[in-house]
């Protein structure tokens, strides 16, 4: 508390929340401490015929209660929350001052878990909650899970989710970890996630964006071996007055790695987003491989994307790219569509799809990859197409 | 089937078509020629409903409707199809998945039901062979890496899946050698029947010796300035556009 009453909240002033006044967002609605927790009615399973192991916070503390475990080789533990170090994000603090504890997920060396793990944010909506979960998740060597977060909100009152988590993938492992953003349009959600990577770990990380009035998410992937697979992907579709803000770190600290960052956006309405990817280079990562890339489509006149990447090289032998385009719909695309007997409105729906479609790729579940896919198509028919 | 009368059509402000007259049957083929510039690819963009050619004067009826107060989709529906010189390429949309979706909303407006997996998947198969086309084709994004004669015969493709009552193929010959060229015209040929049309535009005559027109329109100017059956065609491959030009100057 003492190193954030120092440091302050972040306001527009500061560089790394420029466009995102979180702070602003949150005036007037501090009352403290989460409100108790009423008997849970709403599902807490996100996919119809998934079991997950579900590991479910109320109100942004772990609920035991709540949560049920069905893959024994996983283990969950209460600890303390760790001493805070100065150099960490102000919400990060916040969070802290607030979390009192740690929730620690563990899946040992060479397991492969069966089922996925839930993390569920369960918000009770009898007064404004201020949430801050805090979990950390380390993946053996050589095993394998797959994570899916979430929010179950089932009302529209609002709330601020301050979530911190980080996740250790040992060597040789891999890990799927899909955030999906939807619990309500009054959501206020910062994101604070940092993944360190052992050698030859592969992981995908996806957060796909879909409701929220202002979403933060600060992703670091640290990759801290040789020979990791590391894939970032995002789509926020962003609507009405909301305003996602994407900022991603990914910090090759060893040679002969390879990280791959593909972000894209539809933004329609009043929606803002912002897209900020680093790229770190250190001199010891040879043979770094390193892409990035940032695509945008706006829908409507008011709304708008501050893009930028920002790629720091000191190694001389590694190959980077990045790109970022801003556009319209392809008029031309859409007329084909069209001349074919296709309406106007499907053949955007198609046509965003298509686009959108493009960051699912490398989702290994099946499953977990259509369900995903219906929450988009869902989405665009109810944000875009009428 | 199709009366064009007097059409009048321009882009930003350049009048482009000036005043085109042509009648089209059930069961013709005709052939627009011309040399560039002269209004074909407009013609038939005029047609087809893309939106940045304003008709300034004119009429054109399709089946006795309005053709001009329809929207791209709708002239789809009521049968025109535009086999475009450039088919645009699209990322993430497969050409089946684009197909079924296209065909399944013609149907519906033809008060047919939508087909189901399997009675579209025989269908498909069924058309492929008309064309030569291969289904891992198919299954890719829409013309996206496609050579130039796998375009233009996904174009004929999609024609003989959605059975226009009236074709309109825009320079389908540009960028096909011989041989793709040969499949293409087989395809269209297979297609003719005594109840659609197809009007083909060409520049160059050697298209028509497959696709056999019975009239035969040259374009100038925005306007045809003369009619005939494929002798025309012959002759001015012979002569070139040089003598339609030559005849204009000295009326």
């Amino acid at each position: 508390m003492e190193l954030l009453s120092e440091k302050g909240l972040p306001t527009s002033r500061s560089e790394e929340y420029r466009f995102t006044p979180v702070v602003r967002n949150l005036e007037g609605i501090f009352s403290g401490a989460p409100a108790p927790a009423a008997p849970i009615t709403a599902s807490l399973d996100l996919i119809p015929g998934i079991s997950a192991n579900l590991l479910v916070f109320v109100n942004g503390r772990y609920s035991p209660n709540h949560s049920k475990v069905i893959d024994n080789s996983l283990t969950v533990k209460t600890a303390a929350t760790p001493a805070p170090k100065a150099d960490q994000d102000p919400f990060d603090l916040l969070n802290q001052a607030f979390a009192d504890e740690l929730i620690e997920i563990q899946v040992p060396d060479h397991q492969q878990l069966v089922h996925p793990v839930a993390i569920v944010y369960y918000i009770d909506h009898s007064q404004f909650v201020f949430a801050n979960p805090r979990w950390s998740l380390r993946l053996g060597t050589g095993s394998r899970c797959t994570v899916l977060e979430y929010t179950v909100a089932s009302s529209a009152a609002s709330f601020f989710n301050n979530k911190q988590s980080t996740i250790e993938v040992r060597e040789n492992a891999r890990l799927d970890y899909i955030l999906i953003q939807r619990g309500s349009r009054d959501e206020v959600m910062v994101n604070n996630t940092a993944v360190w990577l052992s050698s030859s770990a592969q992981a995908l990380c996806y957060t796909c964006t879909l409701e929220g009035k202002l979403v933060r998410n600060n992703l670091s992937l640290i990759l801290d071996g040789e020979g990791i697979d590391a894939h970032l992907h995002g789509l926020y579709l962003v609507t009405g007055q909301s305003l996602v803000d994407n900022h991603s770190v990914v910090d090759h600290r060893k040679p002969n790695s390879f990280s791959n960052e593909l972000y894209k956006g539809v933004m329609d309405d009043n929606g803002k987003a912002v897209f900020n990817g680093k790229i770190f280079v250190r001199t010891d990562a040879q043979k770094t491989n390193a892409f990035q890339s940032n695509r945008n489509i706006l829908l409507s006149e008011n709304s708008n994307i501050h893009t930028k990447p920002q790629l720091e090289i000191w190694a001389d032998d590694v190959k980077c790219s990045h790109g970022c385009t801003t556009g319209q719909l392809d008029e031309e695309a859409l007329f084909y569509l069209r001349s074919r007997g296709i309406p106007k409105d499907a053949a955007k729906g198609l046509l965003l799809t298509a686009f959108a479609g493009e960051t699912l790729e490398g989702i290994h579940d099946e499953a977990i990859r259509g369900f995903v896919e219906s929450l988009i198509l869902e989405k665009l028919h109810t944000a875009h197409l009428q | 089937m199709l009366k064009i009368q007097n059409l009048h059509a321009q882009i930003e402000d350049k009048p482009i078509l000036n005043g085109i007259n042509l009648t089209v049957n059930a069961g013709e083929v005709h052939a627009i020629m011309g040399p560039n510039g002269s209004g074909k690819s407009t013609l038939a963009a005029t047609l087809s409903g893309r939106e940045e050619y304003t008709v300034t004067d004119g009429t054109v009826e399709f089946m006795g409707k309005n053709l001009l107060e329809m929207a791209p989709e709708e002239r789809a529906r009521e049968g025109v199809f535009l086999a475009f010189q450039y088919p645009v390429e699209i990322p993430g949309v497969s050409t089946i998945n684009f197909m079924k979706t296209a065909l399944n909303q013609i149907r519906t407006h033809r008060g047919e039901a939508p087909l189901d997996a399997v009675a579209f998947l025989k269908l498909m198969k069924e058309k492929m062979k008309l064309v030569e086309i291969d289904q891992s084709l198919l299954n890719r994004s829409l013309n996206e890496g496609f050579s130039g004669g796998e375009k233009k015969r996904n174009e004929i493709f999609q024609m003989a899946m959605l059975e226009p009552r009236l074709a309109i193929l825009d320079e389908t010959d540009s960028g096909l050698d011989i041989d793709a060229l040969r499949i293409v015209a087989n395809g269209v040929n297979a297609l003719r029947s005594k109840n659609n049309a197809i009007i083909v535009v060409t520049h160059y005559q050697r298209l028509l010796d497959y696709i056999v027109p019975d009239f035969v329109h040259v374009l100038y100017k925005g306007r045809i300035v003369k009619s005939g059956t494929k002798e025309l065609a012959l002759e001015l491959e012979e002569k070139g556009y040089d003598w339609i030009k030559a005849g204009l100057a000295t009326v």
